[in-house]
């Protein structure tokens, strides 16, 4: 076999060019059946990256387009006015011609539109950042103003259905949004333009489309429809939680449905889909894309998934979050990091040093040994990645998060420093007052919101560890001492542990000294004086994980 | 759950335990500048004198644009800040202009701040909508001018020739982290024909 055929092998389910394009045709119809006007076909890089192929629906539904590489795509079915429709596609070279049949779903409208708000090249369609509230006119429909200096506008309504952004049916014309959908685009005569939301002009459905392969036992029809069932599986949790944010449950609510939301039916899916799956590379190709997907994981899959896939599985590379999450799901460090270790050992190194996998490994470790108070280790793993992977995202998290000659990290002592207690001023609080114990120094302020909402966490760790000689003390940049007595006797958070009030805040020598410029900013100090874990490793529900690794480690 | 060995079998379905792990926990913070120094830059965009005949008074006014400039990934609380519940005892900072250096009898009228916009946050356990700024905000500041001497109120010759001393105070934070209250001093002429 020559290298470059073996190179082709090793490489199976990423991209890779091949002599013999895949023929992938079909027909692409409406919630009633008929040929829609403004229809697409998009073959993108799985799972939703570069358009690989992408073809305009005839006038008469049918469609037709070629995939001159192999590797494991997504096809996107969009159609204006219909709800997008999308399935996986494993092109081996082995098949010729694909077939598939399409039907795509009118919107799924949401019941009410007060949260009716515009997304557009304003903001560059960001969801989370940025979007314009419709405001209700006397006409009772929704509109806004939007200034813009250029010749067209292109704009989506957000929170109009219950699963994505869609487009305006009053549009001038339509531009492809890379996942299914429609921007709708407006010639632009002012300095403004004002866009109308009116409901009467879109036609509601149920969203439900349906795609059918021809051969639905070949390898693309066996990943096509297990990837169907997969997608369908996470819309519908997504649906269930935007449902749950629009009749107004609270951030506690939003986590109880994650934390009630069963994983078994993902599994099931997964399994079904490997059952009677013979190709090796399919297989992990399913596995890897289970574990990838945004809903959650059960740790008896995760750990099945670790034991299944060979480290230096290529098919890590279609997706590398999968390994990422599969490797904190398993729930299982020991088991975890051997698995991390084994990818940076592969003997596939070549084909993963130029992927993604080894920075994802490297940055599981370091985060690792982080939790675990492992110094040495996170030296190691942190020269190995800003060394050899400097341009990566997991480089640029790692140095954010430990630098060899940062003052304030795990291994060095904390700078002594003494500090007057906010209940009595005349007391003062020194290195050497918490010496024996477990201490947190915990930066914060109510004007903070990230500060507020660790709250929760503080308590429960407090309540858990104080009994094994774990304290914390509060170091306040607020403008008032006053609002620290406010916040704790008139809010939800007593927080009853020590308290500082830190004068001048950021601009404070006690600030400067521990490298503290933006809150909230925590570092645990050992019984010694010995900087045990700082900031993103004490944050959220990685408090008590860490805790209970360093904790136990100090006694 | 998934069985090892299982090409040719079903799987069969067992009790699925429950995890809250999603992804590795991001470690996603920069150290960032001190004091955020750079999350925000505040500038006097613009200076324009408003005729008063055009706006039904008898005394010159000065439209000051204060433009407001986050830096990528950060926000502020606007004018009027929404505390949203599950951020219970948040004390937050209001965005603000004052007058802290004028000349006698200019005075603020009106201060005209844009609408906020949505910006989530996830730095809760759930992704949280806050009304806040972002990107570039601009205020519209109209601050009269005292009637003058000449009578003629549109008289660009018997303005004060002054500045007048702006200060802005807002809070900014990003997708992590809060940065410090701070306060801008702008340095603002009076005589914005000349």
């Amino acid at each position: 076999m020559s290298r470059v055929i073996a190179l082709i092998l090793l490489l199976a389910p990423l991209p890779a060019a091949t002599d013999s394009p895949t023929r992938i045709s079909g027909t692409l119809v409406g919630s009633d059946g008929s040929p829609i006007p403004v229809s697409h076909v998009h073959v993108h890089v799985w799972p939703g990256g570069e358009v690989l192929a992408s073809t305009a629906v005839d006038p008469d539904g049918k469609w037709s387009l070629a995939v001159d590489t192999t590797g494991v795509f997504l096809a996107w079915f969009s159609g204006v006015g219909h709800r997008g429709e999308r399935v996986g596609l494993y092109l081996t070279g082995d098949e010729e011609r694909i077939e598939l049949d399409v039907r795509l779903g009118r919107h799924a409208l949401r019941d009410e539109f007060d949260a009716a708000a515009l997304i557009g090249d304003f903001n560059e369609f960001a969801e989370d950042r940025g979007s314009l509230p419709l405001h209700q006119r006397s006409d009772g429909l929704r509109a806004i103003d939007v200034a813009t200096g250029a010749d067209t506008l292109a704009y989506q309504f957000l929170d109009v259905a219950w699963t994505s952004p869609i487009e305006d049916p009053k549009a001038q014309r339509y531009t492809y949004d890379g996942s299914g959908g429609y921007r709708s685009v407006v010639d632009v005569e002012q300095s403004f333009t004002t866009v109308v939301f009116d409901p009467a002009t879109l036609e509601a459905g149920d969203g439900v489309g349906e795609v059918r392969f021809a051969d639905p036992a070949s390898p693309t029809g066996r990943f096509g429809v297990y990837s169907r069932q997969l997608f369908d599986l996470v819309d519908a949790y997504f649906e269930t939680r935007s449902r749950a944010a629009a009749s107004g449950a609270s951030l506690t609510e939003m986590r109880e449905i994650y934390e009630a939301y069963d994983p078994a039916p993902g599994a099931e899916i997964a399994a079904a889909a490997l059952s009677a799956e013979p190709d090796p590379d399919l297989r992990d190709i399913i596995l890897v894309t289970y574990m990838a997907a945004p809903i959650k994981t059960d740790p008896e899959s995760a750990r099945f998934a670790l034991d299944e896939i060979p480290p230096g599985s290529i098919a890590w590379l279609i997706q590398p979050a999968g390994l990422s999450k599969g490797l904190s799901a398993a729930g299982d460090r020991e088991r975890a990091r051997a698995y991390a270790l084994a990818v940076l050992r592969s003997s596939r190194a070549e084909a993963i040093r130029v992927g993604k996998l080894r920075p994802v490994a490297l940055a599981w470790l370091l985060d690792d040994a982080l939790v675990r108070g492992s110094t040495d280790e996170l030296e190691a793993y942190h020269a190995w990645l800003i060394g050899e992977y400097p341009d990566s995202d997991a480089a640029e998290k790692a140095a954010a998060l430990y630098a060899p000659d940062r003052l304030i990290q795990p291994g060095s002592r904390i700078p002594d420093f003494e500090i007057r207690a906010l209940d009595d001023p005349t007391v003062t609080i020194s290195r050497e007052d918490l010496a024996g114990r477990v201490v947190m120094l915990d930066f914060w302020a109510t004007w903070c919101g990230p500060c507020i909402s660790e709250m929760p966490y503080l308590h429960e760790a407090f309540e858990k560890y104080s009994p094994e000689g774990f304290t914390i003390l509060s170091l306040s940049f607020d403008l008032e001492r006053e609002d620290v007595d406010r916040f704790r006797s008139e809010g939800d958070w007593p927080m009853p542990w020590m308290h500082v009030f830190v004068e001048q805040g950021a601009e404070s020598e006690l600030a400067h000294s521990l490298d503290v410029v933006n809150i909230p900013r925590a570092i645990l100090i050992g019984r010694d004086g010995t900087i045990l874990a700082t900031n993103e490793s004490l944050r959220g529900e990685r408090l008590d994980e860490t805790l209970s690794h360093l904790i136990r480690s100090e006694n | 759950m998934l069985a090892r060995g299982s090409v040719g079998h079903s799987a069969h379905t067992a009790v699925i335990l429950l995890a809250a792990v999603l992804a590795m926990p991001a470690v996603l913070a920069a150290q960032g500048v001190r004091g955020g120094a750079d999350s925000v830059r505040v500038r006097v965009a613009g200076v324009e004198r408003l005729a008063a005949q055009d706006i039904g008074g008898d005394a010159p006014v000065v439209e000051i644009q204060v433009a407001l400039e986050h830096a990528a990934g950060f926000h502020s609380w606007p004018d009027e800040p929404v505390v949203p519940p599950e951020l219970k005892g948040l004390n937050p900072i209001a965005t603000s202009i004052e007058l802290t250096s004028t000349p006698d009898g200019v005075e603020i009228e009106s201060v005209d701040w844009p609408d906020p916009v949505t910006v989530t946050v996830h730095y809760t356990s759930e992704p949280l909508d806050l009304l806040s700024f972002t990107d570039t905000v601009v205020a519209r500041i109209r601050v009269r001018l005292p009637t003058t001497r000449d009578g003629d109120p549109d008289s660009v010759a018997s303005w004060p020739d002054d500045r007048i001393e702006l200060q802005v105070q807002f809070q900014s934070c990003d997708e992590e982290y809060c940065y410090p209250p701070r306060r801008e001093t702008l340095s603002v002429s009076l005589d914005a024909d000349r």
